[in-house]
């Protein structure tokens, strides 16, 4: 994917994001990244308005509960607008063909697979991030799970495994661990947490 | 992805009469719906749909499931898959095609895929998906790579030389045990199709896999009736299962594609209280048309019982589970080709 990151501070790219953290651009750093990252994309929707882009189409999206007015392509997919063009970088493109979770948000407060959606297809609806989940002062109750049972390695996965299983607590599922994998089963994790992950699940849903 | 016009339908009308203008609904169409998006969208990014014009048809209250007058189930095309799943009333009486949603996909898919979508999705043949190839589906006329080729996913009944791939669908296996009658909107009015009649055999045009025109809206299915299982075991077809008749047999979890889902009816009671009679095996994938049933001296379970009739709908095959051949070659008594020999025959 071509990409001018040299000039544009809105859109950073990995290199700058792994410069700017530095050498201690460790796996905590990133899931802490990952955890709690809201504040890094402040004020960048009202300069990306003025971007013109040829047969653009006006859609307003609600993200994390602000509202956002965007002029997108109509190819663009929910994730690369939630990625690009909103610069909410949590969500994370892994295979691009839904097979992988990476890319799960919540619409409407149903997780879905954003790769394979249409922004168009979300004008006036709901989404929910990541970054909507919690803020590195208040995590959701998910999101201090997997930091306390470690439910992560590299943590690329990880946006897409809490989104889905925050979603996961609402819909019918059984108690038994088996359940939980079962409808985890959209979200792959190539570190192989899944151990981990089961085990934060479950004590979220035993909590609360 | 190749640019396209998206225009969001306010009425099933206006809907209908933008995509009859479209030259054929089937692959290569110009004029596309879009609900969940699931396939389409990620057929368009692998340029094997690249339709000039996306209708959104998710405004529309298409998505309803409600009972029928005569003890049947309506079921909207828009009725997103995991709604369906978890309907109390499909949990009830059909809770195959519960069974079989769920198998299914994933979690996040679920929410996003249609009814109509599921009973629409496309082959996961590679070929099929891959533009660098030939492939008589997509490009009439150009060859079917994966009847010498990585076919351990496709079809082993119902294929021809031109494609020997599957439906991938699991809901759909479940749709045809229950004998589910397709209603499709159009601009010409309302017709309805058994779900038998409604997916075709590959035969010479691979490329035609429903009997879908241009314009056509909201493949409703409606799953029959679950009562009257009195005379199933005499093979008189258009019988119901009831609810604690209907199973799904699969050995694979959700998310993996291509392998066998078995969706199998029994009737429960009988002169010795246990299984008897016919059972009804629907393989998963390749479509049969109506009535291909095999009145053979065959059943799965009650070999002494005299007259038996099986009749598989839908057939996949995971060429390497040899579990999957022997259900085959039980329920039909005709040797399943077995990948050495399937061409040779």
């Amino acid at each position: 994917m071509p990409e001018d990151s040299q000039s544009n501070p809105l859109k950073p790219s990995r290199r700058h994001f792994l410069v700017a953290t530095g050498t201690a651009a460790a796996a905590g750093v990133v899931s802490s990244y990952l955890l709690a990252q809201a504040e890094t994309v402040a004020d960048s929707t009202a300069i990306l308005e003025q971007e013109k882009v040829e047969g653009a189409v006006p859609i307003v999206l609600r993200i994390n509960g602000e509202e956002r007015k965007l002029s997108v392509d109509p190819r663009t997919t929910l994730l690369d607008c939630i990625r690009e063009s909103v610069v909410l970088t949590g969500t994370k493109k892994g295979c691009d063909h839904g097979q992988c979770g990476a890319c799960t948000v919540h619409v409407n407060g149903r997780r879905v697979v954003s790769c394979l959606s249409l922004a168009l297809m979300h004008d006036g609806e709901e989404i929910t991030t990541i970054e909507g989940l919690g803020t590195p002062e208040a995590l959701h109750p998910m999101q201090a799970a997997f930091l306390a049972c470690d439910g992560y390695q590299c943590g690329y996965c990880t946006s897409g495994q809490i989104m889905s299983a925050v979603a996961l607590l609402k819909e019918p599922c059984g108690p038994e661990d088996a359940a939980v994998k079962e409808l985890m089963s959209g979200n792959i994790c190539r570190c192989g947490a899944y151990a981990n992950i089961v085990q934060a699940i479950q004590q979220v849903r035993k909590s609360s | 992805m190749h640019t396209f016009e998206f225009t969001r339908a306010e009425s099933a009308a206006a809907a209908m009469k933008a995509a009859s203008q479209a030259k054929t609904a089937q692959q290569g169409a110009d004029i596309r719906f879009v609900a969940g998006g699931t396939t389409l969208i990620d057929l368009m990014k692998l340029n094997v749909e690249t339709p000039s014009r996306l209708i959104d048809i998710n405004r529309l209250t298409l998505d309803k499931i409600e009972d029928t007058p005569d003890g049947g189930l309506k079921i909207g095309g828009m009725a997103r898959n995991s709604d369906l799943a978890h309907h109390p009333r499909v949990l009830r009486d059909y809770p195959v095609l519960s069974q079989a949603i769920l198998s299914g996909a994933s979690a996040q898919i679920r929410n996003m895929a249609t009814t109509a979508g599921n009973l629409l999705q496309r082959t996961r043949c590679v070929y099929f998906r891959d533009t660098a190839m030939p492939c008589n589906k997509r490009e009439p006329g150009t060859g079917c790579p994966a009847i010498t080729g990585s076919n351990r996913m496709l079809a082993i009944l119902g294929t021809s030389d031109h494609c020997i791939a599957t439906n991938p669908s699991d809901m759909c296996v479940a749709m045809a045990a229950l004998e589910a009658t397709i209603h499709i909107q159009g601009v010409k009015g309302e017709r309805s199709v058994p779900i038998g009649d409604f997916h075709l055999l590959p035969g010479t045009t691979p490329h035609r896999e429903t009997v879908l025109e241009p314009g056509d809206l909201g493949a409703g299915p409606h799953p029959a009736r679950t009562q009257g299982v009195d005379d199933f075991g005499d093979g008189v077809f258009g019988n119901r299962w009831s609810a604690e008749d209907q199973e799904l047999v699969s050995h694979r979890g959700s998310a993996v594609d291509g392998e066998p889902s078995v969706c199998r009816g029994r009737r429960t009671t009988g002169k010795r209280g246990n299984r008897l009679g016919c059972h009804q095996l629907l393989l998963r994938g390749q479509l049969f048309g109506t009535g291909h049933r095999f009145r053979r001296g065959i059943g799965v379970r009650h070999r002494e019982r005299r007259r038996r009739c099986v009749r598989i709908v839908l057939i996949t095959h995971n060429l390497k589970y040899s579990r999957s051949r022997l259900v085959c070659d039980r329920l039909t008594g005709i040797s399943v080709p077995l990948p050495s020999r399937i061409f040779r025959m």
